[in-house]
């Protein structure tokens, strides 16, 4: 039977929540700017691609980034982040993403390295297609097709490139913090 | 940063339930901006100031904090809408000026909520819902945190700087991004651990029972509700 997450870890997961939050305020703004909720994304290419992968390694465990990205989804309602400032469905569309980083690391957990370039690359190259079926899914095909404008193969080839990239660094931040006394903490 | 949106005042719409809150200014008006037809427009946002009014928030602070959203969207909107939209120029401008309305009068409806409700509202609300408290405790530091987290990053980040670390396009961005997010990370980890650390001295068990302030729907709460649902109702008829 999975172990049940403990204060410390649920604590953890919010204060990183709140962490990628103020993180990705640059891109709130450049989505406020232009209107369309992608560009929040493509200007939080280095967030995404480093906290995506960052999350499950610090945690070790299967659930954690999807209940952070839900977390993150909630905290979002009244942004211009992940969609439209009240968009309801956006919290369902982060949380979908925490769960296709979970899905990942659980394929490929025996390599931290893989992992996180793989969850870096499909976060933001894959990222581009599953989001224009996510928004059909949810209900909002004008986000879906403001997605598929940006979503070009270029696009595609280029994130998944600079995602993998960051899932490295992600990789490199999560090698510095692994011996410490708090990244044990929260991994018991 | 969200907890800085809040502004503590006593007003009608402060003291509105969670739920009719959430349920009126996050998904029924904004959905009924989106939905309406532009003749219905000026009524929502007529709807909208009268609730400003009953607020009893400033205008002049409710601008100051929204003006960063409502000037880009409602500019980029309309060239955005001149470049892309069918028709004449001025099919195109007018087109472009009430999808900017509809964006307005979401992020508004966003913004008065955000003004209205104290964060530790939320995780109470979630509790009301039968959603377990460990979640609704990890929301509520997450929104908690906001402030505490932004001030320290800040204070990194001129650490860092001090020491000479630059953050421009270069080679050697990467591993200025490694010494920028592995002390932001450490402290953020820091702080949770600390704060847990006095939850479990306290004797909090996320999997316990844990005992719920009740609340009572109010005419107010019924009011708004009808009122949210009967402009919705009148934004779908065609």
């Amino acid at each position: 039977m999975a172990k049940k997450l403990t204060t410390t870890q649920l604590l953890a997961i919010g204060a990183l929540a709140a962490l990628y939050t103020i993180l990705s305020v640059p891109g709130a703004i450049v989505a406020a700017l232009t209107g369309i909720s992608f560009f929040s994304a493509i200007a939080n290419i280095l967030i995404i691609g480093i906290m995506y992968p960052l999350v499950p390694l610090l945690f070790k465990r299967i659930g954690a980034v999807t209940l952070w990205a839900l977390i993150v989804g909630i905290i979002f309602i009244p942004l211009p982040l992940g969609g439209p400032p009240g968009f309801l469905p956006k919290v369902i569309y982060m949380a979908f993403w925490g769960l296709f980083a979970d899905f990942i690391y659980l394929l490929f957990k025996r390599s931290e390295k893989i992992s996180a370039i793989l969850i870096g690359a499909t976060q933001i190259g894959l990222g581009g297609i599953i989001t224009v079926y996510l928004w059909n899914f949810l209900g909002a095909p004008k986000l879906a097709d403001q997605s598929a404008a940006v979503a070009t193969p270029l696009f595609i080839i280029a994130g998944s490139i600079v995602g993998g990239i960051m899932g490295f660094i992600g990789y490199l931040i999560y090698k510095k913090l692994e011996n410490t006394a708090l990244a044990k903490r929260i991994q018991i | 940063m969200i907890k800085d949106f809040y502004i503590q005042e006593s007003s009608p719409l402060h003291s509105l339930s969670f739920w009719t809150k959430f349920f009126c200014f996050l998904l029924l008006f904004p959905l009924a901006g989106f939905l309406a037809p532009p003749f219905l427009l000026p009524i929502i946002i007529a709807i909208f100031i009268v609730l400003l009014i009953l607020s009893k928030i400033n205008f002049n602070k409710f601008w100051g904090l929204t003006k960063i959203y409502f000037i880009p969207i409602t500019i980029g909107v309309i060239i955005l809408s001149l470049f892309f939209s069918l028709g004449s120029l001025g099919q195109r401008l007018s087109e472009g000026i009430i999808l900017a309305l509809r964006f307005i009068a979401l992020i508004a409806f966003g913004m008065l909520f955000s003004m209205v409700t104290n964060p530790i509202e939320i995780p109470a609300g979630l509790l009301r819902a039968k959603i377990p408290h460990k979640y609704g405790i990890t929301i509520m530091v997450s929104f908690r945190m906001l402030p505490l987290i932004s001030q320290k990053i800040k204070s990194i980040i001129d650490a860092q700087k001090a020491r000479g670390a630059s953050f421009k396009i270069s080679p050697q961005l990467p591993s200025h991004v490694i010494a920028l997010m592995v002390p932001i990370l450490h402290s953020t980890l820091e702080t949770s651990v600390k704060l847990s650390d006095t939850l479990i001295s306290r004797g909090y068990n996320p999997d316990g029972k844990i005992t719920i302030p009740p609340q009572k729907i109010k005419i107010a709460d019924g009011l708004t509700l009808f009122l949210s649902i009967f402009v919705l109702l009148i934004s779908l008829v065609k």
